[in-house]
């Protein structure tokens, strides 16, 4: 669903992204590690066309990110680290608006179920987002991304800043997409949450994907040691 | 369909926005005030206009019994009406003056402009619908657009709504037409007050096509900020910058550039004053007939050419009289060195409007300001219409009282001839009809065209804009 091929991106005499390769299938929670400036959200923005690969595809369900932008963006969801909703609108008002840009808007009731269904309390739903947590911020992009019925999901960061207990109820709500069927591609810092909620992992650094591994088939301190031996050849 | 979506979405922002909300309350009721205070003002002005032409020619014809060119010297008055449209834009009508003192011999200058006024009522009353259109609703369309799109890209929005499958052509043009809809918003209240005072003072049909120009200009002149301003909202580096820049645009396009060039206009073209205008008059007519004296070189041969073409040796053998004849032909001489020099001061005039004309080429502000007074019938043209118009009722008096002498004072009736009140009943009484306010000059025709060329550019400019940042 979601396929990088000898991707690169260099930014002057920096190279952010290097021949990277990378696949997501439907039904995949993919998690990508790596310390800062790994080249993590640089990947993120290639998948989502906000910058342009200086070689190498990019592939959201078999259409050219660069050839069509607009249709690939049509099939696929993103969540960045700080969702920008209108803080004037309440939540509901939000995903009206972001699902009529969809091909297929829905119906107000039908948004209020996706609200709720995204783990949005029901107090919440007709509140200003101005008033809204970052948790609740990002159950409205959840909302979205479910409105929006796309086969792919990308999502930077989305747990730093959330407390333990919305950082579960999160990663709850990708399991449950991954098992309809969507492609999940999300960066991150946190080891722990990746390798319980992903499906595989890899592990970028200095714009290589240094490592993968199946989140089933490796523990916690494996995981952990491999990630912080990449943070020690970075510094 | 995502078009309609930006734009409904554009809206409801503004309106929950309450910094808009309030300014956008605050602009309506100037413009409400302006109104009122203009209707006021407009039915105190029709009211005196009214009851000043009926005193003047009230007096015409109770000037006692007297000799017709007496009469000529005793004089009168035309008056300029005041029209419906000066309440939405009053133009020059304060600066020119209202009437017009009609005499023999002299053509004269309007005089008593309302600007001499003094009244704080009618200082108050140049808040007008023109003046808040043309500097305070940019201001407002400034206020309400600056962060439209750097602000959606300053907090993450822009990329998102990307990421949505919004186009940034669609992004943009939803976010013009939102602050369109906007303008829309506050300038539809204007427009049904505008029709509604026009329907009551039974003006509506008379002044269909100036309404309805006017409020196009100003619609258009509306566009060409909205543009200018989601331009600069989408090349903005921040919000900040963007404020700053339509600041500076606005204070150069509406204060700056009018200024400067009504500057230059009065340096290229200065319009002499009244002293020297009279002077250069008095000089040229010393070259001609002059009525009250027959004994100057151009009097006597005109007199020796008028016996020998009736073969008499004496005015009094003529048919006529002679002094009628005389004051005519000498009032038509005058009349040609009046025309001359008043030619001159149009001619100062025209140029001065052609520059600033073509000036509106660097701002959209004068574009819009002339078209309105051309459309409200209270521009320059249309001043110097009614000059010519009461100029031309002046002669054809003139030439009445002339007449009258020059058949009716003949033989023993000569000496002491008078006429009374019934004959001054029986003169031409001024009537005024205002032109067509629209067409009355080609000359309004290149503000009107390059402010829809402001429009066309700016719109151009706009979707070059949302093509480049459609390309990463």
């Amino acid at each position: 669903m979601l396929k990088a091929e000898q991707l690169v991106k260099r930014f002057e005499d920096t190279v952010a992204v290097n021949r990277l390769d990378l696949e997501v299938k439907a039904g995949e929670i993919y998690c990508l590690l790596g310390p800062n400036g790994a080249g993590k959200t640089t990947t993120v923005h290639l998948f989502m066309g906000f910058l342009k690969p200086d070689s190498g595809t990019v592939k959201v369900g078999g259409i050219d990110v660069f050839e069509n932008q607009l249709e690939a963006r049509r099939r696929l969801s993103y969540i960045p680290e700080q969702l920008a909703l209108y803080p004037n609108l309440t939540g509901h008002e939000n995903l009206e608006f972001f699902s009529s840009l969809g091909s297929d808007p829905q119906g107000k009731k039908a948004l209020e179920l996706l609200l709720k269904e995204a783990g949005l309390q029901e107090s919440a739903i007709h509140r200003k987002v101005s008033g809204y947590s970052k948790g609740m911020r990002q159950k409205v992009g959840i909302a979205i991304a479910l409105a929006k019925n796309s086969k792919a999901l990308i999502l930077d960061e989305p747990t730093s800043g959330l407390d333990p207990e919305a950082s579960n109820e999160f990663a709850r709500l990708l399991t449950g997409l991954s098992k309809k069927g969507v492609a999940i591609l999300m960066t991150t810092h946190d080891l722990f949450r990746a390798r319980e909620t992903g499906t595989r992992i890899g592990i970028m650094r200095e714009g290589v994907l240094k490592r993968e591994f199946k989140a089933e088939d490796v523990k916690h301190e494996e995981l952990e040691n491999v990630y912080l031996n990449q943070m020690r050849l970075s510094e | 369909m995502i078009i309609y979506s930006i734009i409904r979405n554009e809206l409801t922002q503004q309106i929950r926005d309450k910094v808009i909300v309030s300014l956008g309350l605050l602009i309506l009721l100037l413009l409400t005030v302006s109104v009122v205070s203009g209707i006021n003002y407009y039915s105190e002005m029709a009211d005196q206009h009214h009851q000043a032409e009926e005193l003047a020619r009230v007096q015409w014809e109770n000037q006692g019994a007297k000799n017709p060119h007496s009469a000529a010297h005793y004089g009168t008055f035309a008056f300029k009406p005041v029209t419906a449209m000066s309440v939405f834009d009053p133009g020059v009508d304060r600066y020119t003056g209202v009437s017009i003192f009609l005499e023999g011999h002299r053509q004269n200058f309007a005089a008593y402009s309302l600007a001499e006024d003094k009244e704080a009522s009618r200082r108050f009353a140049e808040l007008t619908p023109a003046f808040i259109f043309a500097y305070l609703f940019p201001l407002f369309i400034i206020l309400a657009g600056y962060r439209s799109v750097v602000g959606e890209k300053e907090n993450g929005m822009y990329r998102y709504l990307k990421s949505q499958g919004v186009s940034t052509g669609q992004l943009i043009a939803g976010k013009t037409m939102g602050l369109w809809a906007v303008i829309l918003l506050i300038y539809l209240p204007f427009l049904l007050i505008g029709c509604l005072f026009l329907l009551l003072t039974d003006s509506l049909g008379s002044n269909l096509t100036g309404f309805s120009l006017m409020v196009a200009v100003w619609l258009v002149y509306f566009g060409v900020i909205a543009h200018i301003t989601i331009i600069v909202s989408t090349l903005a580096k921040s919000s900040g910058s963007s404020m700053v820049i339509l600041l500076s645009v606005w204070i150069i396009s509406t204060l700056l550039v009018p200024r400067l060039i009504t500057n230059i206009a009065s340096g290229i073209y200065p319009v002499p004053d009244t002293t020297q205008f009279y002077q250069a008059v008095r000089t040229d007519l010393l070259e001609g007939i002059d009525g009250h004296n027959p004994y100057s070189e151009h009097s006597v041969a005109f007199r020796d050419s008028v016996l020998t073409a009736h073969g008499v040796d004496d005015v009094a053998d003529l048919p006529f009289n002679f002094r009628g004849m005389m004051l005519q032909e000498g009032e038509e001489f005058e009349k040609r060195i009046y025309d001359h020099h008043f030619a001159k001061i149009d001619e100062i005039h025209r140029s001065q409007i052609r520059l600033f004309s073509f000036s509106s080429i660097l701002s959209p502000s004068i574009a819009a300001r002339m078209t309105s007074m051309a459309a409200a019938g209270t521009d320059m043209h249309s001043f110097n219409h009614f000059s010519r118009k009461a100029e031309a009722y002046r002669i054809e008096l003139m030439r009445e009282l002339n007449l009258d002498l020059k058949i009716h004072a003949v033989g023993e009736r000569a000496a002491g001839y008078a006429v009374g009140g019934e004959f001054f009943a029986q003169n031409l009484s001024f009537t005024y009809e205002r032109p067509d306010q629209v067409f009355i000059d080609s000359s309004k025709i290149p503000p009107l065209i390059i402010l829809l060329f402001w429009f066309g550019a700016s719109a151009g400019i706009l979707s070059v804009v949302a093509r480049k940042e459609e390309v990463l």
